[in-house]
Order: C-alpha cells, then structure tokens, then sequence
C-alpha cells in the first residue's frame, strides 16, 4: 500500500529543547495511524509541520507527495486538520460555519448548500443546521469541527487529541465516526497519550517518546511483535505462598504477584498472576509443576497482549 | 478576502448592538448640532464680542466633524484591535490558516470589514454635516476636505489596531497600544506643535514661526507642515484656514520675512503643499506599510521554493497522477 504521508529526518528545536529528533514515518493510504506519546513527546509539533502551521528546523515532510515545506498551499488543500484545542465561532450559526470554511477552501457556491447538508447528516447534527454554534454542547463542537474538516473532501485528516474532554458515550459516537470515515477512504492520522482511545480503531501506531519515534507499524503485528510477556491468571484453592515461590524459581516466569489480598498462611487460597516469556516452559509444564508440588489449581487463563502492553515494552517504561 | 469580510459583517451587524452603537452616536451629534446653534444664535450672534460672527454654517460644520473624529477614535480601534488577536485568543486562527486562504485576503478581509463600520459611522453622519450647508458661508471645498479628513484617519486607525491585533497575542495588549498610537495621533501632534508655538514666544527658540529675532524661513515652514501634518485635527484645521484665507486647496503661498525696525520685511514667499496632502500621504503610505506587515505576520509558514519543490525519495504517490 501507497505512504500517503512520509516525513525524512524531521527536526524541531526551541532553543535548547529538541521537540523533534530527526523523524522518519511513513503513513500508509488508507490507514488510521495512532501516533502514541505521553504529553511533550512531540506528537502536536509533528501535526503542525504537517499541517503547514509550523516551519521544522530541519528535514522534510511530504503529503500525497506534495512538499510541506515548499507547496503549503497544495498541503492544505489535502488536509483536513482539528487540533487539541480549537474554538468556534460562537456567534455564527451551524451552517454558516461550514460554508466559511467551504468558501475558504474554495468549494463552489452552488455546492456549498448540499456538502453542508451531507456532512451535518455524517456527523448527527443535520437539526442544528440553523441554531447558534455557541448553544452546542462540547461533544456537538467537536463532531461540527469534524464536519468541518471534511468541506473539501480532503484525502487525509490530521485529528489531534479528537476524544479530548469528551464523555464516554461521545469518545464511542466519534471511534465509529472514524471507522465510518475511513470505510469512506480516508486516511486518518490521529494522537492521543490516551492509548485506550486508540486501541479499537486505529490500523496502524507510532510510539514516539521525547521527538523520536520508538516504533511504528501494524497494531496487530506490533502486539504479537512486542507482547513478549503473556500474563496468566491463575487461582488456587490452598498453598498460594508456595506456589508462588515455585513460580518465582521457574525460568521465563515473570514478576509472580498476588491480586489482592496477600494470603497470611499456606493454607489459604489466592489468586495470582505472572508474565511468562516467549522462551518460556509451556504453560502446560508450568501447570504440572505447580501441581507436582501439591497446589490445587482452580483456573489457569492466558490473557491477551493489548496496545498498552506494546506502549510499555517499546518505551520500556521509561514515561509515564 | 471577501469570505472573510462577509463573515465577519455578517456577525457584526447581527443583533441590536451595531445598530444601538450607530444610533447614539447620531443622537449626540444631533444633540451637539442643536447645542451649537443655539450657542451660536444666542451667545455669538448678539455680536457683544465686537465684530461680525463667524457664519453660523461654518461653526456647525467644524464642530461638528471635530466631534466625529474624537467619536470615531475610540471606536475604530475597537473596531479591529480584536479581529486577528481574538482569533488567536478564541484558537480558530490555526484552523483558517490551514485553508488556502491567503494571508493577505484574511488581513485585508479583516480590515474592510473594520473599516467597514467605520465608515459606515462617516457616511451616516453626512446629512447633519452637509446641514451646515443650508447655514451658508461655508464652502463645498470645505466640506470634503472634513470629509476626506475623517476617511484618512478612520483608514490610519484601522490598519494601526490591525497591525497590533496581527503581532500582539492577547485582545488587551493590541487594544491598548491602539488606543496608545489613536491617542497620539490626536493629542500628541497637537501637543507639540502647541509646544512649538509657545517655545517660540516664551524660550525664544524659533521653531514654528520663528523666534522675535527673525521671522519664519523656508526651512521652519517645512518642518511646521511636517508637525501639522502629524494629526488629523491640526491638518485638517490648517487646510481648512487656509481655505477660508483664500489659499489654494492645494497649494500655499507663505511670506518668508524677516523684523525690521519699522516692522516685518517681506523677503520672498515659499510655496507649500496644503497640510492635507502630506497629512494623507504620511497616514495612507503608514497604513499601507502597517497593513504588509500584518500580512507578514499572520502567515504561518512562507513556501520554501515552490518553483522546484522536493520529493519523497521513494516515490510514494506522485502528485501528478494523484491529481
């Protein structure tokens, strides 16, 4: 698949700090791309260089193969950009604030009429067409600056934070909004430092960390890539202490702890977890030793790897 | 330029305020015309002050337009210090300059919109100016040189809020220092020049005029129109008595003299132009400039070279096919 995105050695500094250490990312046509990072890693100054909002101090970014730094005018009008924090025009109404951003985009006149209808339908707000902006609810603002993106049906849409301050229901209507999106074709590059916001509906990640990019690719390759820990579950019916002192000696076991409370005797039972490495005992010898040493064994689930555990692993912890 | 322009007249004129703003501003220039014409008819017009009263139209058609530019000052800036620094302060400036809206349309769209109601405040104004006509002794000539007075300044006002709304951050800091430059322009020149006058009487520095040991040269008329030409309330003030003196509307001709025993010697004249044409030269070229570089300022980003644009290495999509 075509990289409808590709940015070469991208660098941003503000005097001492580097925000941005010479980034290479590819963003494949058709995609959501997750670009994950705990606050400051740089994910909002890399949206601005793509966005034409902001010079980097060195390398270069393209989009649809047009150059950011020397066609801007060509960028814009392939880019649908909401940032973290935008405002409206509270004094406007509905369909007056999508047909400014039409006319700013250069949609015809007499085309205006039908696209404002449309994308107030896409996004659920086609009965506030005529009511104030500033009488719309945060969730509405963000769905109407959505729609407003979309005026000039551009190929790619650079969402930054788009779930921030959203209740849960709304952070639902806009993932399936997304998904709708994309079944449309577009291709969609979003941030967030939520990784749950991100976990059902983005294809793609990149983790970046203080400017650089850690790790970029398919979700599901990146789990099964980087979840090198499974985690089990396990309960016992009595003799928790001495399981977990088995599990603690056995090679490719990792972290064995307690969920909840930590049992005062031998004799009591206990729930437990523990990471087990790929190069690990298969789980069915880990059963059997456990059972060799006289634990009765209740349950024994293996849960799956999820964009957290992959978060954690790439950025070894090291961030929040 | 006109998208932006559009929205912004839109949610201007939308509601009771604009109208409310353009009502009492009439009110009290009608009030002012009925408290001059009283004033005139009762006090000047009994001609206890010895000589003949100025005409009646005249006196209602200065006061008149000096109270529409000291009106129009503190609206202008209000007006447009808010236009581009509020988008900044609302965050909707990012999501515009992310359209291929010029900088220069968003600027100029801003401004006609500011300007826009300004003048519209000029323009409602004429038939209680042009009512002075009906007075008599007072001029056509007259009458759009007041005119053409406001307009300039309205423009100079404008483009000046707009510029500090353009590099400064927050709505508070551009509307003071446009208040700042608006009060200047009134006040400051005034000042100086008034300065000027006094110095020359009291220090004995010849400055505008001269000092008691010469009369005025060509270079002191010079620097006097430069002075002059600074405010819109001493431009258009010496134009105007230039006009009643029966000079020419665009062209002076002032004696250069020096004090002789038996009193002033004429040595010559020095042609100057009215101080209406430097005070409009110097406040449009000052807008002009002033209106550049809040374009220059606004633009987040200046295409590198897009006469040979670079291109991905691999090539991803080649833009001539995605087009």
């Amino acid at each position: 698949m075509a990289a409808l995105v590709q940015t070469q050695g991208l660098t941003r500094r503000y005097d001492d700090l580097t925000a941005l250490d010479s980034l290479n990312l590819e963003v494949e046509q058709g995609s959501i791309f997750g670009f994950i990072g705990p606050n400051g890693a740089g994910k909002t100054t890399t949206i601005r260089i793509l966005c034409t909002l902001l010079e980097p101090t060195s390398g270069e970014a393209w989009i649809e193969g047009y150059s950011v730094l020397d066609e801007p005018d060509a960028v814009r009008r392939r880019i649908g950009y909401m940032p973290d924090f935008f405002g409206v025009y509270e004094d406007m109404k509905v369909w007056e604030y999508l047909d400014f951003f039409a006319a700013c985009y250069e949609v015809p006149a007499n085309r205006r009429g039908k696209m404002t209808d449309d994308l107030l339908g896409l996004v659920d707000l086609g009965e506030k067409k005529l009511a104030y902006v500033e009488s719309l609810s945060r969730g509405m603002k963000q769905r109407l600056c959505l729609a407003r993106t979309l005026v000039h049906d551009p190929s790619l849409l650079i969402l930054d934070e788009p779930a921030s301050g959203m209740d849960p229901r709304a952070r639902v209507e806009m993932r399936e909004l997304l998904k709708e999106l994309r079944s449309m074709g577009k291709t969609i590059v979003l941030s967030s430092h939520i990784l749950s916001e991100l976990a059902d509906v983005c294809t793609h990640i990149g983790i970046i960390e203080r400017g650089r990019l850690l790790d970029t690719g398919r979700v599901e390759d990146m789990i099964s890539r980087l979840a090198v820990r499974k985690l089990i579950r396990l309960r016992v019916g009595a003799r928790a202490l001495t399981a977990r002192q088995m599990l603690a000696d056995t090679p490719g076991v990792i972290e064995p702890k307690f969920d909840g409370e930590v049992p005062q005797t031998d004799e009591e039972p206990a729930a437990l977890s523990f990471g087990l490495t790929d190069d690990a005992e298969d789980q069915s010898q880990v059963i059997d030793r456990l059972v060799s040493v006289g634990v009765p064994v209740r349950s024994f689930t293996e849960e799956a790897g999820d964009l957290e555990d992959v978060f954690l692993q790439v950025t070894k912890g090291e961030v929040q | 330029m006109q998208v932006v322009a559009r929205k912004e007249l839109r949610s201007r004129m939308r509601g009771g305020r604009a109208f409310a703003v353009l009502s009492v501003y009439l009110l009290l220039l009608t009030c002012l015309v009925v408290a001059v014409y009283a004033f005139t008819k009762n006090v000047i017009g009994n001609q206890e002050f010895g000589g003949p009263p100025p005409p009646l139209g005249r006196i209602l058609f200065y006061a008149v337009t000096l109270v529409e530019l000291m009106l129009i000052a503190p609206l202008a800036p209000a007006f447009t210090a808010n236009s581009i620094a509020g988008e900044r302060e609302r965050q909707t400036f990012d999501l515009v300059m992310t359209t291929p809206l010029r900088a220069r349309s968003f600027v100029l769209g801003k401004l006609v919109s500011g300007l826009s109601y300004t003048l519209l405040l000029v323009f409602v104004a004429l038939p209680v100016q042009v009512l002075a006509l009906l007075f008599g002794g007072l001029s056509l000539t007259e009458v759009l040189l007041g005119f053409w007075t406001l307009i300039v300044a309205c423009i100079f006002y404008a483009s000046s809020s707009l510029f500090f709304s353009a590099v400064m951050k927050s709505t508070t800091t551009a509307s003071i220092f446009s208040y700042l430059t608006v009060a200047l322009s009134l006040i400051g020149a005034v000042f100086v020049f008034f300065v000027g006058i006094f110095g020359s009487g009291f220090l004995g520095i010849p400055f505008f005029f001269g000092g008691p040991e010469g009369g005025p040269t060509a270079t002191l008329y010079y620097v006097g129109l430069l002075f002059v030409s600074l405010s819109p309330v001493t431009a258009g003030g010496f134009s105007a008595a230039a006009l009643i003196a029966n000079e020419g509307a665009f062209i002076l001709r002032l004696p250069i003299e020096r004090f002789g025993p038996n009193g002033p010697i004429q040595q010559g004249e020095v042609l100057l132009v009215s101080p209406w044409v430097t005070y409009s030269l110097i406040y449009l070229g000052l807008s002009a400039l002033l209106v550049w570089l809040s374009v220059r300022s606004v633009r987040p980003t200046t295409a590198r070279n897009p006469a040979r644009p670079t291109r991905p290495p691999a090539a991803i999509i080649d833009p001539a096919d995605a087009s």
